[in-house]
């Protein structure tokens, strides 16, 4: 099921973000010598999708010598798989972070070395993890342009009656609004049984406790570990002392905190827009509440790059495009996401937005899986992290046995793997 | 079909026999009836027949959907794959196709029993049979995702239209969506709600072909109400029992939308994951592998077959 909790972001209140002050001049990367036109291709359907179009249309005006026509596909993996069966890939397209290993591998992509070499920046210039993810055998292949973590909303008003006037960050200030809830009568899950929801809280806390999920060479599956069993029975034993529902259907987590119906929500950073729309005054947002030893959240990341085979002005149009639109992510920010540049995050246009700089304090705690093919399916895959842990949330299941279980699938698929990507 | 066939050697009887070279049109030539098909099978076989074949060379090879057709040839190991019980594909694809079947199962007789009803009480005289007709018809006309995301709000646990009617009762309500039986329940309702329109128009069809001379008859005999349907009604009805049991086989074996929308498969472990949601998943989200999607839809493509096959054989022999 396409999840109905992926990035749907309705601009609300977007503050004036006019380009002067912004990091939009400078560029070292010159524009082609003659003009171009390229395709630029994105997942984005919703308001993101306009936002992305906005942005677009900017670039075109300000740079003549680069024309890119923006497409919104919606069966994204799909289209793209048949676009490279056909021969018929654009030239500039987005790739969530964790699917860059596999286009990487299976020729979709190029390196963007160069380009790198020629912006001179580095890991410091993002996240380190933000920019790992974008490796394919220790060579980079695609530029974030934003980070979207998981996120703890919380409702201002029902948790500010109960005393609460800090977002929890910590287990002892996280169980104790749980208990506010509950004595106030508001009942509604903080998080529902769903990738989108429940995994990405797991996830966060596996990070918090010093989870990985494979070994060095990635023979081996290892969220079995210690920081595995713990994210688990955490989340099982919340619902065990009566804190939180065994089985929140996927997306209730949205529709009650929406209506008010609960007073916490785990999810992903890009429902902020419409929670703002449906609660105002009384929204808050902060990074997921760090339980265990670290800060550490589940995160995913939009990057830029480029088909296989691209070569002169189309190249270095494309890279022109990709440095220019890596540096302006403000509007795009707005909707929901954290731009994954240091400078438009330092930029003071960025605090201005709501709500979104809260959530990123917490982006150096932001962890993707590790950069081979298919890791994404270690948390969501059939047989893996989520549907365990649904059924230790629901039944009485031996935690320590449904991982093991788990891992020694993705043993076997990180083997196979293996010899097939040759990694 | 049969009622499909039934109709054609009508045109054929009407000329005298032994005649038929003379009565031959002019131009009529030994090919033209299948000229008359040709626009039909052209598209049959664009359409159904080559991806049918496609697909199942695409099944022998070790295909991922970025590969496409270029993949090396692999023989039966996708097959194999699936058959070999310590291979770790055949335990999910075994797991989805029983569910499959349970959801037949469960689901054929319920749909053929209440539309049964449903087709008798609206070939009865009553006042709006009209408007009734119409309203048992309209839900197949929405779509999958309409349905599905309709009956997925009413099953929720908190502020479900079901949960606050059952719990206005003073009843406790089970945990639809996110426990069993329940879950299966709750997609067999959906289904029942969504489809049930077409059997019955189906079967009230074929009622009102019946003649009523048979219905007088009996009830000069003295046969009641329940005894006419028993035994005028049923065995009448039987060539379009065939044709509406048959088809809801495949239907119900083509379960798909309701459980990926209403429980997303769960819960929380492919429970309710039916074998085609199964096989769209392996081939087109992650791990992209077509060509073990490729052999999963001929294995279950054979089921059907026999399935069929049987069906007919089991209501040919009735008849005789």
């Amino acid at each position: 099921m396409p999840p109905s909790g992926s990035p749907d972001m309705s601009p609300s209140g977007s503050p004036d973000m006019s380009p002067s002050g912004s990091p939009g001049e400078g560029s070292v990367i010159e524009p082609p010598a003659t003009a171009v036109s390229l395709d630029y291709w994105t997942p984005f359907t919703g308001a993101d999708g306009d936002t992305m179009e906005t942005l677009v249309e900017r670039f075109n005006s300000e740079t003549p010598n680069v024309q890119m026509a923006l497409q919104r596909l919606d069966e994204w993996d799909t289209q793209l798989n048949n676009a490279q069966a056909a021969g018929e890939l654009p030239e500039v397209m987005i790739l969530r972070i964790d699917t860059v290993p596999f286009r990487a591998a299976t020729e979709m992509v190029q390196p963007v070395t160069d380009l790198i070499e020629q912006l001179g920046v580095g890991p410091e210039d993002f996240t380190e993890a933000v920019w790992n993810g974008t490796m394919w055998k220790d060579v980079q292949y695609s530029v974030p342009i934003d980070i979207h973590p998981a996120t703890l909303y919380w409702n201002r008003k029902i948790l500010g009656e109960a005393g609460i006037t800090e977002a929890p960050s910590d287990r002892e200030s996280f169980e104790a609004a749980l208990q506010a809830c509950q004595d106030a009568g508001i009942t509604g899950p903080v998080w529902s049984n769903h990738f989108f929801s429940a995994s990405l809280f797991w996830a966060s806390l596996f990070y918090q406790g010093g989870g990985e999920w494979t070994n060095e060479d990635f023979t081996e599956a290892t969220f079995n570990s210690q920081a595995g069993v713990d994210a688990t029975e955490y989340m099982v034993g919340l619902v065990e002392q009566g804190l939180h529902p065994a089985d929140a259907a996927a997306d209730t987590e949205v529709s009650s905190f929406e209506s008010g119906q609960s007073c916490m929500a785990i999810t992903g950073i890009w429902q902020t827009n419409r929670f703002q729309a449906a609660l105002g005054e009384d929204f808050g947002a902060a990074p997921i509440p760090q339980i265990f030893d670290q800060p550490g959240s589940w995160a995913g990341s939009h990057t830029l790059a480029v088909r296989n085979g691209l070569e002169g002005n189309e190249l270095q149009g494309a890279y022109y495009f990709i440095d220019w639109l890596s540096r302006n992510t403000l509007e795009w920010a707005a909707g929901g996401q954290i731009p994954a540049r240091v400078d438009v995050r330092e930029d003071p246009a960025f605090q201005e937005i709501p709500d979104v700089p809260d959530i990123a304090e917490g982006v150096e705690g932001a962890q993707y899986p590790p950069p081979i093919p298919g890791s994404g399916d270690l948390l969501g895959g059939p047989g893996g992290v989520t549907e365990k842990l649904l059924e230790a949330l629901t039944g009485d299941v031996d935690v320590q046995a449904a991982l093991d279980d788990a891992a020694a699938t993705y043993t076997q698929i990180l083997n196979e793997s293996k010899e097939q990507y040759d990694f | 079909m049969t009622a499909m066939t039934a109709p054609t050697p009508a045109p054929a009887a009407r000329g005298k026999p032994g005649k038929t070279e003379g009565r031959r049109r002019i131009g009529e030539k030994w090919y033209t009836p299948y000229l008359f098909i040709l626009p039909h099978l052209s598209i049959f076989l664009l359409m159904i027949g080559w991806p049918f074949f496609y697909g199942i060379y695409i099944s022998l090879l070790d295909a991922t959907s970025v590969t496409g057709a270029s993949a090396p040839f692999v023989g039966l190991e996708n097959y194999q794959a699936l058959f070999d019980p310590a291979s770790r594909h055949s335990g999910r694809f075994w797991q989805t196709f029983w569910n499959t079947v349970i959801f037949v199962i469960l689901s054929v007789p319920t749909l053929i029993a209440i539309s049964l009803a449903l087709a008798a009480l609206l070939n009865s005289k009553f006042r709006a049979r009209n408007v009734f007709r119409a309203v048992y018809f309209a839900p197949w006309t929405l779509g999958v995702s309409v349905i599905g995301l309709l009956w997925f709000w009413m099953f929720q646990p908190t502020g479900g239209l079901i949960v606050d009617i059952i719990g206005g009762l003073g009843l406790e309500s089970p945990r639809w969506i996110s426990t069993q039986p329940w879950a299966w329940l709750a997609i067999l309702i959906a289904t029942v709600w969504w489809t049930i329109g077409f059997n019955t128009i189906i079967l009230l069809a074929g009622m009102q072909g019946i003649a009523l001379d048979l219905y007088e008859a009996a009830s000069i005999d003295g046969a009641n109400k329940w005894q006419q349907f028993r035994h005028i009604t049923i065995p009448s009805l039987k060539p379009i029992l065939l044709l509406v049991v048959t088809l809801q086989i495949i239907a119900s074996f083509n379960l798909f939308g309701q459980p990926q929308i209403i429980t997303d498969g769960g819960p929380p472990t492919a429970q309710t994951t039916p074998v085609l949601l199964h096989l769209y998943v392996t081939g087109f989200r992650s791990p992209f592998d077509i060509g073990l999607a490729a052999a999963m839809a001929v294995v279950v493509a054979l089921v059907m077959v026999v399935v069929s096959v049987v069906n007919f054989k089991f209501f040919s022999t009735e008849r005789a």
